[in-house]
């Protein structure tokens, strides 16, 4: 028992300042400006493209880039609460003193939520697929392959998944939320589990639905982009970038409270180590998923899989592709392993923000290649119906949606993080984890 | 040197920590597990295992992608399935492999050699139940320096079971 | 001591003192053998010399006398490894990812889930052995420089990626269970007298209990901790890839590696539970091994399960979904083909069966989970069945189909193999303490010392001096 001073469990509320809200309008005008800057100066001149051909780029990468920020927002604030869930399955103490910060992470679910199925539906209707190869006119009819998947890629049957799916998540988290609020209202002590239980129960519900949903939801959103190609591994891998980026967030959001004096003597560096391990540790079970579709992708060399690797590992998206590489497996590795650097805010800071580059570039590589890619006739020559358009860069576009969505982030997070106490006061392991020591 | 016998960890842990404070230079402390921070207490050097750790991983990481680069490319190159002879992906497996084969044998040998393990020592074990239910503070008495009967005073207040004299060395 | 949140059950039950743990855990190694150890001792050695002769007859003959043909030329002697691999996972990451995840439970049951780990990496490399059929040229894929040329063995291959992944895993494993075991072989060795004391002095390797030894054994513990919990997921994911690197359907499906994990981990957690629901009981450890910690092991044996219900579905879905017609075709002969009573049998034992643990019942019926315990093995043997015979038997060349029957040989040396697990299980409890006593003691409260039985360290209000 090494603590000598007594711990004393207080109201603590966050703070929105005047000056901090500033820099989320900021982010928020300025990416919207930048992105429709880079809309309207956007005249692609590709060779071997004709001018009608080229009249679709522009939509394309709009919707593209809205999408995959969109969805690289909606992971991070919904493997927010998956921690939460995972954590109270396993019946942790330690992360509760810092639980506050991931459900206002998840308060940011519904806004994702929307922006996927507004993209998703405009892909699909109004922009004759968008994005959405298998979503063009006559395409499903034309192309053999695509034609066996129509029982699945079909646009209503998506748009009822992705509502449906989505619509039951933002519920799950919100409930977690209440409970979580409402304990704190408890009187009875810290042994009154009501709402713990309430919390567990629900945990385990969604947990299972999760694992289900998940999965389609992801071949959905960024699979279906590419919809020739297939990859079992595809929904944990996606999982594993989003809980990476998710925990990261946490990270750098707890580190910004307690720079600003907030939950002292609550919140240690012990818990920064702790979230730092778990930065570290997802960022390495990131790795290992990469490995694990790549190499055996790479070593098979089946035409139909490795058709996805062909453009981004050898074509013009090469250097994203080990940008990828470098920042979410070789800087966390070689920077974050050590004690001191988790425990250390500006070497937090400095992985913190490679990694979450690293996986905002991740989800583009996900989604751009594919998104901009031409739809054309099946033919003898082209059996995939496809014109490939090189890498058109990293833009005022994607720069644009990824300010204008970070800044949203921020300003729901922070308010979000105003709607209660800065942590749990009645929670029954609050205790547990102010005390939390991580040992050597 | 004076030897202070406990059954608790917190007393023990109190105690050590007020030894420390009064400056009394406390050799060491036996107990039959691991009492949180009481490392800390008594001021032990935080190990460097971990930094031997990476660099066995290291060594591990550059011995396995040299034979394997060596003996595939340089040596004896042979076209198998179409692979290119650096067949780079396919090093992850047993590159990784050996980091981790080295880290822990690298690690183990270097803990034996820290702590002077090896089969078959005999050690002078300070109390027999120390691997059982005692701990054991051991405090060093330099002659005409310390009040031996403040310091045991001080440990049979801590709750010492016994307060009993040695006189070999460890 | 750490503060626990009173809502926590004690994971020791009956106000044990630090004496009363040693002396309960040493009890087994310290008395006389009982009559049901040489009952159990002989029945596993009798069933090892079915093993013994069923390989040596194997060996001297020739691998002809298995059911292997043209077509199928993996079925038994990899199933059995892949079954038991998996079996050896569970120990590792008792002791490693629960380390990193605190969950105190694992501290009751982490020796003799390791112990167990590297027996059955034991049993699984016999297969190896036996199904090379020419064992005494087993060196082969080690990288030596030989007698034909410098020919080096093919770091391509997968199946050499498993020679290296295996014998790390093992030797590893062996380490870290015996770093474990030498604060615990000393409190033994300071118990002995006579020629016992002589051997765990020699074992013991001068262990004093020193802080400044503990600090580092703490160190030392965690960072193998750290670097098993990967060797864990890498082991199986490369025994994945003996498969998934093919082109054959049904096996090249790049979900694998979790997805092996994931059934190794639930097929170890059936074995753990298997050992422990007797174990418990047999050597009076039921206030060491809980309820709770029962009923925390069938929680994941139910999480896990339905990860790998998961993965038989996405599997499914997704040869649906690719559109690749030879890929559906493998699915669909999954389960409805000449073999579909093995894939029900798979999906029925791990997929379904496990839901019964979502109530509490189940969950605190000892004989229940026994009995689950059971069927969990024999889904997680079935699944790797399915997987390797069913792919294999219809080949890419319709005039090539064709059934796999084992012969009893392949009967006598899978059944031979649990002989060998359980001589060596048997020989463990007799003369290695198994639950770590030190962990154990760190872990009940420091009060019960001075008043048996309360658990006066649930301070109760929101002040806590600590």
């Amino acid at each position: 028992m090494g603590h000598t001073t007594a711990i004393q469990l207080r109201e603590e509320k966050f703070v929105y300042t005047d000056k901090a809200k500033r820099l989320s309008y900021i982010l928020m005008g300025l990416g919207l400006l930048l992105a429709l800057i880079g809309f309207f100066t956007y005249h692609p001149s590709i060779e071997g493209l004709s001018e009608e051909q080229l009249h679709h780029l522009p939509a394309k990468r709009l919707l593209g880039s809205l999408l995959f920020n969109g969805y690289f927002f909606f992971l991070i604030s919904t493997l927010a609460i998956i921690f939460i869930v995972i954590s109270q399955l396993a019946n942790a103490g330690w992360y509760v003193a810092v639980r506050r910060v991931f459900e206002a992470m998840s308060e940011f679910m519904p806004i994702g939520a929307i922006t996927l199925f507004v993209v998703v539906f405009l892909s699909l209707y109004a922009f004759h697929g968008g994005i959405y190869h298998w979503a063009h006119d006559g395409v499903m009819e034309s192309d053999p392959l695509l034609a066996k998947k129509t029982w699945y890629l079909n646009k209503p049957f998506f748009l009822i998944r992705l509502a449906t799916f989505t619509g039951f998540w933002v519920f799950c988290a919100s409930m977690i939320r209440k409970f979580s609020r409402q304990e704190d209202q408890l009187s009875t002590g810290l042994t009154d589990t009501t709402f713990f239980d309430k919390s567990y129960n629900l945990s385990a519900l969604f947990m299972i639905v999760f694992g289900f949903t998940f999965s389609m939801f992801a071949w959905d959103i960024t699979m279906s982009v590419d919809a020739h190609w297939y990859s079992t591994i595809f929904t944990i891998y996606n999982f594993a970038t989003g809980w990476a980026s998710a925990m990261t967030v946490a990270y750098l959001i707890t580190w910004y409270l307690r720079k600003n004096g907030y939950m002292q003597g609550i919140v240690t560096d012990e818990h920064m180590h702790d979230l730092g391990k778990w930065v570290f540790a997802i960022s390495m079970f990131w790795t290992y998923m990469w490995t694990a579709q790549f190499l055996l992708i790479w070593y098979a060399n089946i035409p139909e899989e490795v058709a996805y690797y062909a453009p981004r590992m050898y074509g013009s998206y090469s250097f994203s592709f080990y940008f990828n590489l470098v920042l979410n497996f070789v800087i966390p590795f070689f920077m974050f392993m050590k004690r001191g650097a988790k425990r250390n805010p500006k070497i937090g800071a400095i992985v913190g923000a490679c990694i979450l580059i690293g996986h905002w570039n991740d989800v583009y590589l996900m989604v751009m290649p594919g998104a901009m890619n031409l739809a054309t006739a099946v033919t003898d020559h082209n059996p995939v119906g496809i014109i490939e358009v090189p890498s058109q860069g990293v833009g005022l576009m994607e720069i644009g949606f990824l300010s204008l969505f970070a800044g949203l982030f921020l300003f729901i997070v922070m308010k979000g993080l105003t709607k209660a106490n800065l942590y749990p006061t009645k929670h029954p392991y609050i205790l547990e984890s102010v005390q939390h020591d991580t040992g050597v | 040197m004076l030897l202070g016998v406990y059954d608790n960890p917190d007393a023990t842990l109190n105690v050590t920590k007020s030894l420390k404070e009064k400056g009394y230079d406390v050799y060491d402390v036996y107990t039959p597990f691991a009492i949180h921070n009481l490392d800390r207490v008594l001021g032990v050097k935080r190990s460097r295992l971990s930094t031997a750790a990476f660099c066995f991983a290291m060594t591990g990481l550059v011995s396995a992608i040299s034979l394997q680069s060596f003996t595939s490319y340089f040596d004896w190159p042979m076209l198998i399935g179409g692979k290119p002879f650096l067949h780079i992906p396919t090093y992850i497996p047993i590159t990784f492999e050996l980091s981790i084969l080295f880290t822990a044998f690298g690690m183990v040998g270097s803990f034996f050699v820290v702590n002077k393990m090896f089969w078959g020592r005999n050690t002078d074990i300070i109390d027999l139940r120390v691997t059982d239910d005692r701990f054991v503070i051991a405090v060093n008495v330099h002659d005409g320096k310390t009040d031996v009967n403040e310091l045991s005073n001080i440990f049979k207040k801590g709750g010492a079971l016994e307060v009993r004299e040695r006189i070999n060395e460890l | 001591m750490s503060y626990e949140s009173p809502i926590r059950e004690p994971l020791v039950n009956g106000g044990k003192t630090y004496a009363d743990v040693t002396r309960d855990i040493l009890r087994p190694m310290e008395n006389k053998a009982s009559k049901g150890w040489w009952i159990g001792f002989t029945v596993s050695a009798i069933v090892l010399g079915i093993w013994i002769a069923a390989s040596t007859y194997t060996f001297l003959t020739g691998l002809g006398v298995w059911g292997l043909n043209k077509t199928v030329g993996w079925a038994f002697d990899i199933t059995n490894f892949v079954f038991w691999v998996g079996i050896g996972h569970a120990g590792t990451l008792i002791s490693a990812v629960l380390l990193l995840f605190r969950q105190k439970w694992r501290m009751s049951i982490n020796r003799s889930a390791e112990a167990m780990t590297i027996f059955a990496v034991l049993c699984a490399a016999s297969f190896i052995l036996s199904h090379m059929g020419r064992p005494w040229v087993a060196y082969w894929p080690i990288p030596l420089p030989n007698a034909f040329g410098t020919l080096w063995v093919n770091f391509n291959s997968p199946l050499v990626w498993d020679v290296f992944a295996i014998s790390t895993y093992f030797s590893v494993s062996l380490v870290f269970w015996y770093i474990g075991l030498i604060p615990d072989i000393a409190t033994t060795r300071d118990r002995a007298i006579g020629f016992r004391k002589t051997i765990y002095n020699f074992l013991s390797m001068g262990w004093n209990g020193s802080t400044r030894t503990w600090h580092r054994y703490e160190m030392i513990s965690l960072i193998l901790a750290g670097i098993s919990t990967p060797l864990v997921f890498s082991v199986h994911s490369i025994v994945s890839m003996d498969f998934a690197t093919s082109l054959v359907p049904g096996w090249h499906t790049t979900i694998f590696p979790p997805y092996f994990v994931a059934g190794a981990i639930f097929s170890g957690f059936g074995m753990v539970l298997t050992l422990l629901v007797i174990g418990r009981v047999v050597l009076k450890q039921e206030e060491y091994i809980t309820m709770g910690h029962l009923d925390a092991m069938c929680r994941v044996v139910m999480l896990t399960g339905t990860m790998v219900g998961l993965a038989y579905i996405t599997e499914f879905f997704v040869a649906a979904y690719s559109g690749v017609e030879y890929e559906q075709y493998a699915f669909i002969n999954r389960a409805s083909g000449p073999y579909w009573w093995s894939y029900w049998i798979m999906m029925g034992c791990n997929l379904i069966a496990p839901q019964v643990f979502w109530t509490k019942w189940a969950r605190s019926t000892p004989w229940f989970i026994f009995v689950m315990s059971i069927i969990v093995n024999i889904g997680m043997w079935f699944e790797r069945f399915v997987i390797i015979v069913t792919s294999l038997h219809r080949d890419f060349l319709p005039s090539s189909w064709t059934m796999y029957t084992p012969t009893l040989t392949e009967f006598m040396i899978l059944f031979g193999s649990f002989g060998l697990f359980f001589t060596l299980y048997f020989l463990f409890i007799r003369y290695l303490p198994t639950i770590n006593m030190a962990e154990v003691k760190s872990i009940i409260p420091t009060h019960s010392h001075d008043d048996h039985g309360s658990h006066a360290h649930a301070e109760k209000g929101e002040t806590v001096h600590g």
